[in-house]
């Protein structure tokens, strides 16, 4: 089943090892927060900040969720030493969106897709459902953030160590007047390439209505 | 817009109180299914809830053979899965980390969440799969996106698949935050000590035909308490939210709720609140009892394994005990002691995860 949404909003943020302009001290302001935030749950508030949506139902996807925070855990008990509390609390897959609601005291649901490959495609068709069933904007966004120490062991094809794209849509009635167009995207996570096929499909493009699949 | 009717047309589930028809007696004898391990931590004990060390896949295909075998399909080509799941691959990694030293033989996609829909498209080949993971709501999320899609007319059949292993990571990880209890756990309990981590796997197909033996999903909802990573809201309003819009959903009063399945985890947070939320929201003072005191917590599979215990407890008519509870710590809520025959049409299942993710959802006797 699909169906037809107008984009808001779109956003983008790529970087071959850390992401240096993410705005946090503006974006979150108090110091506590932001120092416990991981670098997905940065970009996460980046890209809404990019979005400028606050309030809302989202939809967060990532391949592999808190590596740093689970590689922090599984050295810790190899090592028998012990655990960062703050480091397991960290480690759900869902800690990114959980803090941009902590942050806007947005009590909307959220949810976390991780489907390997195809999450940002996964993403998109959930964040449709959400979209549909409150018939409100969804905020979707698909990150990952593998720059941890010796990554290269099993990082054979992402340039890209830290990567985010978002976008916000809204359920219409208007007819589809953009094509999305699959691509690879040479460089990113193949997790993101579909919500990346959505941005190039809408950059620069006013009032864009694409058709999404249920 | 088409609004189908969603229901639960076959199920199977594994946990440390073995199938659905082990976990059932185990919990009306009221019989806690869970053991003292010693070997996950030096120096630590932990009530830990396991099946089969090493098993863990060639179960899951199991599990979700015997939901096929039960339903009225021939294979899964017409099925959306959804899988609900917390820890996906991990344990495995751990072993390879543990052995090496280093990351080099560890294959992302066998460490990745996807690696559980992975292995049964392999087997089953499925329409098309997604995968949830919202810490230990994931596999109650599912139930709701798959409810979502067959109301839609998106989907006719869908899958939802919750499993979770044992692991390292959350066994040590659960420790560290101080919440894992030595011995068997004790949801509800005045002074209780904490919880018990377990895996499990439970799978439900969800249809848009009825059938005799279909228990209805009536409603779901979720909610974020924005209030805390780990800590939930001490007033309770993300689950007083997500249960309340979950009742709203199914079309129903909140007088209409005859037994509440709790996520009833036995930490000292988590059962507070939760025992507040029912008794602010429940005003007719349900019976509410949480089956973790008899398979511990299976983390992302604990919303699906708990909706097949809803399942039943419609089926059977007959409440879930509240087992290992000898002094209630908030004795306004009803925590039953006895497995009682009852009238039950509807049933709510609460399910709340890090992050202050709240999902509930309601099952309904066929009208």
């Amino acid at each position: 089943m699909k169906m037809n949404f107008k984009v808001i909003k779109t956003a983008v943020v790529s970087a071959e090892s850390k992401c240096e302009t993410l705005d946090e001290k503006r974006i979150v302001p108090k110091m506590m927060l932001r120092r416990r935030l991981t670098r997905a749950a940065r970009i996460m508030v980046y890209l809404a900040d990019a979005c400028e949506f606050s309030e809302g139902s989202v939809v967060y996807g990532s391949a592999y969720g808190e590596m740093q925070a689970t590689a922090d855990i599984v050295g810790a008990i190899d090592a028998q030493e012990p655990i960062s509390p703050t480091a397991f609390q960290n480690s759900v897959y869902n800690t990114a969106p959980s803090y941009f609601s902590l942050l806007h005291k947005n009590k909307s649901e959220i949810l976390t897709i991780s489907s390997g490959d195809e999450t940002s495609r996964n993403v998109l068709q959930t964040g449709a459902l959400q979209a549909v069933t409150n018939n409100a904007a969804v905020l979707m966004v698909c990150s990952e953030a593998i720059n941890i120490a010796n990554i290269e062991e099993v990082n054979e094809c992402t340039k890209y160590l830290e990567s985010g794209v978002a976008l916000t849509v809204v359920p219409t009635d208007e007819e589809a007047n953009t094509t999305v167009t699959l691509q690879e995207h040479e460089g990113y996570a193949p997790s993101l390439w579909a919500m990346l096929d959505v941005v190039a499909a809408c950059e620069e493009k006013e009032g864009a209505i694409i058709a999404l699949q249920l | 817009m088409s609004k189908n009717r969603v229901f639960v047309n076959a199920y199977e589930s594994l946990s440390c109180a073995g199938d659905t028809v082990a976990l059932m007696e185990a919990i009306y004898a009221k019989k806690s299914a869970i053991t003292i391990d010693t070997t996950y931590m030096q120096d630590h004990k932990a009530g830990l809830g396991s099946f089969a060390p090493n098993e863990f896949f060639p179960s899951l295909i199991s599990v979700t053979q015997k939901v096929l075998e039960q339903s009225d399909l021939k294979d899964f080509s017409e099925t959306l899965l959804i899988v609900g799941s917390s820890v996906g691959g991990i344990g495995k990694s751990e072993q390879i980390f543990f052995r090496d030293k280093s990351y080099k033989n560890i294959n992302p996609k066998e460490h990745a969440i996807s690696v559980i829909s992975d292995t049964l498209d392999k087997t089953f080949a499925f329409k098309d799969s997604r995968s949830i993971s919202t810490a230990c709501t994931s596999s109650a999320n599912a139930l709701m996106l798959a409810q979502r899609l067959i109301r839609l007319g998106a989907y006719k059949n869908v899958l939802v698949v919750g499993a979770d292993a044992l692991c390292y990571t959350t066994v040590c990880g659960f420790q560290a935050l101080g919440v894992l209890s030595t011995q068997k756990c004790t949801p509800f309990q005045e002074g209780r000590e904490g919880m018990n981590v377990a895996e499990g796997i439970a799978a439900l197909l969800l249809q848009d035909t009825q059938e005799t033996q279909s228990i209805e999903l009536c409603g779901s909802a979720g909610s974020s308490d924005a209030f805390h990573m780990t800590n939930p809201d001490p007033e309770a309003g993300g689950a007083i939210a997500c249960m309340q819009k979950a009742i709203e959903d199914a079309g129903l009063e909140t007088s209409q709720i005859d037994y509440v399945n709790a996520h009833g985890t036995g930490t000292q947070a988590n059962d507070a609140v939760e025992a507040l939320a029912v008794e602010t929201l429940l005003k007719h003072n349900p019976p509410m009892s949480s089956t973790k005191a008899i398979t511990g917590h299976t983390l992302g599979a604990a919303g699906a394994l708990e909706a097949i215990i809803a399942c039943e407890v419609i089926k059977q008519q007959r409440i879930a005990p509240q087992t290992s509870l000898d002094v209630p710590e908030n004795a306004q809520v009803n925590l039953p002691s006895v497995a009682e025959a009852k009238e039950i049409k509807y049933v709510i299942s609460n399910s709340f995860a890090f992050g202050g993710n709240n999902t509930a959802v309601v099952f309904g006797a066929l009208k």
